[in-house]
């Protein structure tokens, strides 16, 4: 499966994997604090590098905590930063929603509030393009690794590779990514 | 195919929407339409760690787990250990991947880590009638949850609640994510068996996560994945390697780092510029 998805990745998309088999790196004792997903790619890849690698973590194995049970999405097409222009309108709406998709605990602290304010500053148009293009070139980049990493080990994780669909119940929410795709 | 920004997709009216995911059959008219993404993909990220983990022990890689990280110890300007539950442990480089508990172990190094907790929610539920069941990811955008088949299995996940460290699972939660699929996917799942979840993202003010170098010169950051973890996790471990290894990354990775936040004048004093990072 990994292979036939390796061809399916356009030319421009592929990247050179020149330095897997690492030449002149010097070896070295890394430890790596955090084993959800993303302190266990980190390892994985240290240790391809030629690192002696020790990974720390408080839970009897890995993955336990976010990296648990998350919806299970890998979404370069929707990696886009929740901070856009009009945000703070819909939030407020979202918030008085039944089923609310955003949900603000009434009880403020100075890190929560700050965090809330340079949030806020990020949703100008212009720092939400720049924003969402450092998040797709990852995110891309992020999909093919991926790709490649299956194609080498075979690993498999109830993996499907079938895309994404959202879905909308109302005129006003299909005009809306047509416009944010520009289609 | 439609392109924008070079991702592929296809908008698609509620009859190719059932197409392309039978199981919405039965909800058809409570659909306006779709936008499809045939590049994304799905999976377990439980599974998939788990499995990288037993491939990187069986590659050498020690894992040390039941142990709590306390702190870094600094000296002249480097990490010389970590002090955790079981003791000192000294190494030549540290990656710091707590995801939002990262912070903590940064801020008494003068690090400040914009990273904050966004609670998420999740059930899990064993399909019981594979017909009515989703074949890949709906995202329903009035409520902003995804429904995803992994294997015999539906996860459904959202909501973002601001609520710093609390990790209770309040019934009302899990009350909207079976609304939301069973609204859509009716009969798809076993209810009974739900397993309800909770999560905490950690997320960044710009959404972007901090990969690469710290202010230290041996201490690495690889947090702030937010809501898209999952999705850009092999790069970022890959993209953090290279960086460690002082090889050339093979996207532009200045801009993913922690030098963006500091202010302009601070930006040239980073120490250890080692290995050249990639305009
Ligand atoms: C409801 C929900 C849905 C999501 N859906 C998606 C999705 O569809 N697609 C996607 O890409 N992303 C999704 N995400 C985001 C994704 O799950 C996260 O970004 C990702 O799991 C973060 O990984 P991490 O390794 O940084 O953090 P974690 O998995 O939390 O790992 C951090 C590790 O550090 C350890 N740790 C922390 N503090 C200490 C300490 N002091 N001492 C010792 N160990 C410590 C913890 O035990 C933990 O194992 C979702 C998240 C949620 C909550």
């Amino acid at each position: 499966m990994g292979a036939r998805n390796h061809q399916e990745i356009p030319q421009e998309r592929r990247y050179l994997h020149f330095n897997t088999g690492l030449i002149g790196v010097a070896k070295m004792k890394v430890v790596v604090l955090g084993a959800g997903v993303i302190g266990v790619t980190s390892a994985w890849y240290l240790a391809k590098a030629g690192h002696e690698v020790t990974v720390i973590d408080r839970q009897p194995a890995a993955a336990l905590e976010t990296s648990f049970a998350n919806a299970g999405e890998i979404s370069p097409g929707y990696s886009s930063p929740w901070a856009a222009p009009g945000i703070p309108v819909k939030a407020l709406k979202w918030m008085f929603m039944e089923h609310a998709p955003l949900i603000l605990q009434p009880k403020l602290d100075w890190a929560r509030l700050s965090w809330m304010a340079r949030m806020l500053m990020n949703c100008t148009a212009d720092a939400y393009a720049v924003n969402k293009s450092r998040m797709v070139r990852l995110a891309e980049y992020s999909r093919d690794c991926l790709m490649d990493l299956r194609a080498e080990t075979g690993i498999s994780y109830d993996e499907r590779t079938q895309g994404t669909l959202q879905l909308f119940r109302t005129e006003k929410q299909v005009a809306r990514p047509r416009r944010i795709l520009r289609c | 195919m439609l392109k924008a920004d070079g991702v592929p997709f296809e908008v698609l009216d509620a009859d190719q929407c059932v197409a392309a995911e039978p199981g919405l059959a039965s909800a058809k008219a409570k659909i306006a339409g779709g936008l499809r993404l045939p590049g994304d993909e799905t999976g377990d990220c439980f599974k998939f760690t788990q499995s990288l983990a037993d491939m990187a022990r069986a590659a050498g890689v020690t894992f040390r787990h039941g142990i709590s990280i306390d702190r870094l110890e600094a000296e002249g300007g480097r990490i010389v250990a970590v002090h955790t539950s079981a003791g000192r442990v000294v190494a030549d480089s540290f990656v710091l991947a707590l995801g939002s508990y990262s912070p903590m172990l940064a801020a008494p190094l003068g690090i400040k880590l914009p990273v904050y907790p966004v609670k998420g929610y999740s059930i899990t539920v064993p399909v019981v009638d594979a017909d009515r069941a989703p074949v890949s990811t709906v995202m329903d955008e009035t409520h902003k949850i995804a429904i995803t088949r992994l294997g015999d299995r539906i996860r459904v996940g959202g909501m973002a609640e601001i609520a710093g460290f609390d990790m209770s699972l309040s019934p009302k939660r899990q009350a909207t994510l079976t609304h939301s699929v069973e609204d859509l996917f009716g009969g798809a799942g076993d209810q009974s068996k739900a397993q309800f979840w909770c999560g905490l993202r950690p997320m960044t003010p710009d959404g972007t996560p901090i990969v690469g170098r710290s202010p230290i010169q041996n201490l690495f950051l690889n947090t702030g994945h937010g809501t898209l973890g999952w999705t850009m996790a092999a790069g970022s471990g890959r993209v953090l390697a290279d960086i460690v290894s002082g090889q050339r990354t093979e996207i532009a990775a200045a801009d993913l780092g922690y030098a963006r936040y500091l202010r302009d004048g601070r930006k040239g004093q980073r120490q250890g510029s080692g290995a050249a990072l990639p305009a």
